[in-house]
């Protein structure tokens, strides 16, 4: 078995970098051996060429939600952002419209995804430095992906 | 661990929002366009060695990475005023035709593709790459995955990382092709150059052949008179790694042709209230606010302003698709907005062309590949043609090479104007009576999807696509109607 953990975001825009921070601790830790740890800034199909391949992953990001405390963590999956399943997207595509259009390729996708996000508060100024209460959720943040991973390993 | 519903906020202030305006009889009296504004990015670059911002400025956005690492590069090597060998600029511009090729297959299939071959109006839930899969079969799917892999895996040879190349330095490259690397290259880009005729003969196809579809490209609310801007080569093709910067006005005239380092003589930025947005024009033509036609210096720049701007393609089957291009939308400069998608495509299939023109020349596995600077650095300015237009770095430094000013015009602002003129120009055509539904939405965004806008790509944050909001407002300026995206 084959466990991907990916941390994203962008590291020069502050709070954006958190899940690749996390990324950065988890890679100092001792992890079971089917687990490989990467970060990236990209998106959408871009990030379904990192995914495949692997058999489970686990997505570390960050977001902002409506009323949102800033430093929480959630977990999900990325079914979650189903209802956006169309492109109408400028850009690019969310992660659930690529996986999508993975599994009708029938490229091999994982078979399970789960997704980490950091409440934050600002990823619109350039630093490289999360403000303090994101910070503070980063030690947190990689035992719950921990613990996760062992529950991944055994299942 | 708290159990939620997410609602990702889609209103950031300014967060991909686009206004219309409706006067008494709901018919458009006025539409805008705001964007975010990233804070403080010339802040962050001061102090730092001038090398390091070929790492650092392709974190500006998640999918033009490359563009920003060869304007940057380029900027350092006219800091330290030296002149890379010839395989180094040869190997430079193949990375950038690979580049070019997946990310112009990107936008056509994945992005233009759900309008151009799903249709405009097909409902929401079909408007998608998984619905353009459905019509056009899973055969062409695999080849249009096989060929992006083909464009990303030579970036990663050369760049290193995939997306955030680490591999410009002042003078050169750090690394070149072994006869091995070289081989593999050229099937590649053979299967690219093969792929790239599939595409034109699909637009022929699916775009071309349908009359519905060439009156939708000709028709007035995708049209807006401007000026285009693109770089030539010494013939005056269209060229995205190097050579002059070339204007020409909406009668298709050359109106200027500069070398990078004199663009502050041709262009200037103009700020409205409402936006941190700017918006740049030609200073030789002046500010007439959001006007098309020859005395406003709104110009243009992306894939049907390059072709504009220039007297041809440089290989030859892209430069036969020139000629199809003008001789079927009416002669030059194309004016329609929605031609860019076409454009893109000759584009593409120029991309490999080159690509394999490139990898075939004997310099290519040279280990030549870089000239160490030895002047004292002051100022540089780096341009090239991102796919989403004209990127302009421009750096001053310290005796020591420590940035001390930073100036990026980003290829997407240069549209701003035009984009604003053609969101509006949009609108008018197709909201009538003050009826607003998704198709007709569809119809606006499709103007502004056509010049692939880049503003909100530096951040990531979920849910890893840029939002966008319109709101309808009536004749007292109050808000009736919200559609969230």
């Amino acid at each position: 078995m084959k466990i991907l953990v990916l941390g994203l975001g962008n590291p020069i825009l502050a709070d954006d970098g958190v899940g690749i921070y996390i990324a950065r601790e988890l890679q100092k830790r001792s992890l079971p051996k089917e687990v490989v740890v990467e970060e990236s800034s990209l998106s959408g199909f871009y990030l379904m060429d990192l995914l495949l391949g692997y058999d489970k992953a686990i997505i570390i990001d960050s977001v902002k939600t409506k009323g949102g405390k800033v430093g929480e963590i959630y977990s999900f999956k990325p079914e979650v952002f189903d209802r956006s399943v169309h492109l109408t997207s400028v850009h690019q595509t969310n992660l659930a419209t690529a996986m999508k259009f993975g599994k009708q390729m029938g490229l091999k996708v994982p078979k399970e995804i789960i997704i980490f996000a950091v409440e934050i508060a600002d990823n619109q100024t350039f630093s490289e430095e999360c403000t303090p209460l994101v910070q503070k959720a980063i030690p947190r943040a990689v035992r719950l992906v921990e613990k996760e991973l062992l529950r991944m390993v055994k299942g | 661990m708290k159990r939620i519903t997410i609602d990702p906020v889609t209103r950031l202030e300014g967060h991909g929002k686009i206004e219309i305006f409706l006067d008494e009889e709901g018919e458009v009296a006025n539409a805008f366009m705001q964007i975010p504004e990233f804070r403080g990015f010339e802040k962050f670059c001061e102090g730092r060695p001038a090398e390091e911002l070929p790492r650092i400025t392709p974190r500006i956005c998640g999918v033009c990475p490359p563009a920003h690492h060869l304007a940057s590069t380029k900027a350092c090597d006219d800091l330290w005023k030296v002149d890379p060998p010839s395989p180094a600029k040869k190997l430079r511009e193949l990375f950038y035709s690979a580049y070019y090729f997946s990310d112009h297959l990107l936008a056509f299939y994945y992005l233009q593709g759900p309008d151009l071959i799903v249709g405009p109006t097909a409902p929401a839930a079909k408007r998608n790459i998984l619905g353009v899969i459905e019509k056009v079969g899973l055969d062409v799917g695999k080849e249009v995955i096989k060929h992006r892999a083909y464009g990303q895996k030579i970036l990663q040879m050369l760049g290193g990382k995939p997306i955030h190349p680490t591999w410009g330095i002042p003078g050169g490259v750090t690394k070149g092709f072994t006869e091995e690397e070289r081989a593999e290259v050229e099937e590649m880009a053979k299967s690219a150059v093969e792929f790239g005729k599939f595409t034109l003969k699909a637009i022929d196809d699916i775009v071309l052949k349908n009359k519905e579809y060439v009156d939708l490209i000709l028709s007035d609310p995708y049209t807006i008179s401007s000026y285009y801007m693109g770089l030539v080569d010494e013939n005056n093709k269209v060229n995205f790694y190097d050579g002059d910067i070339r204007v020409v006005d909406p009668e298709g005239k050359e109106f200027a042709k500069f070398k990078p380092h004199e663009y502050l003589n041709y262009i200037e930025e103009h700020v409205e209230p409402w936006t941190y947005l700017k918006f740049p024009y030609l200073k030789g033509v002046g500010w007439k606010g959001f006007v098309g036609g020859k005395d406003s210096g709104v110009y243009r720049v992306a894939p049907l302003a390059r072709l504009n701007a220039a007297d041809g393609m440089a290989t030859p089957i892209a430069q036969e698709e020139y000629e199809k291009f003008y001789q079927t939308l009416g002669g030059k400069p194309v004016p329609h907005t929605l031609a860019t998608n076409w454009a893109r495509v000759i584009e593409m299939m120029y991309a490999a062309e080159h690509l394999l023109e490139l990898i075939q020349d004997e310099e290519i596995t040279s280990d030549n590949i870089r000239i160490v600077p030895t002047e004292t650095p002051t100022e540089g300015v780096g341009v090239v043609e991102a796919c989403r237009g004209t990127l302009y770095h421009h750096y001053q430094t310290d005796p020591d090479g420590i940035i001390t000013k930073v100036n990026l015009i980003v290829a997407t602002v240069n549209n701003s104007a035009a984009i604003c003129m053609s969101i509006k120009k949009a609108a008018q055509g197709v909201i009538k009576k003050g009826k607003v539904d998704d198709g007709i939405l569809n119809m606006v965004e499709m103007a502004f999807r056509a010049y692939d806008p880049c503003f909100a790509c530096g951040t990531h944050t979920l849910p890893g696509q840029m939002p966008l909001e319109v709101n309808i407002y009536n004749h007292h300026q109050e808000l009736i109607q919200t559609f969230k995206r």
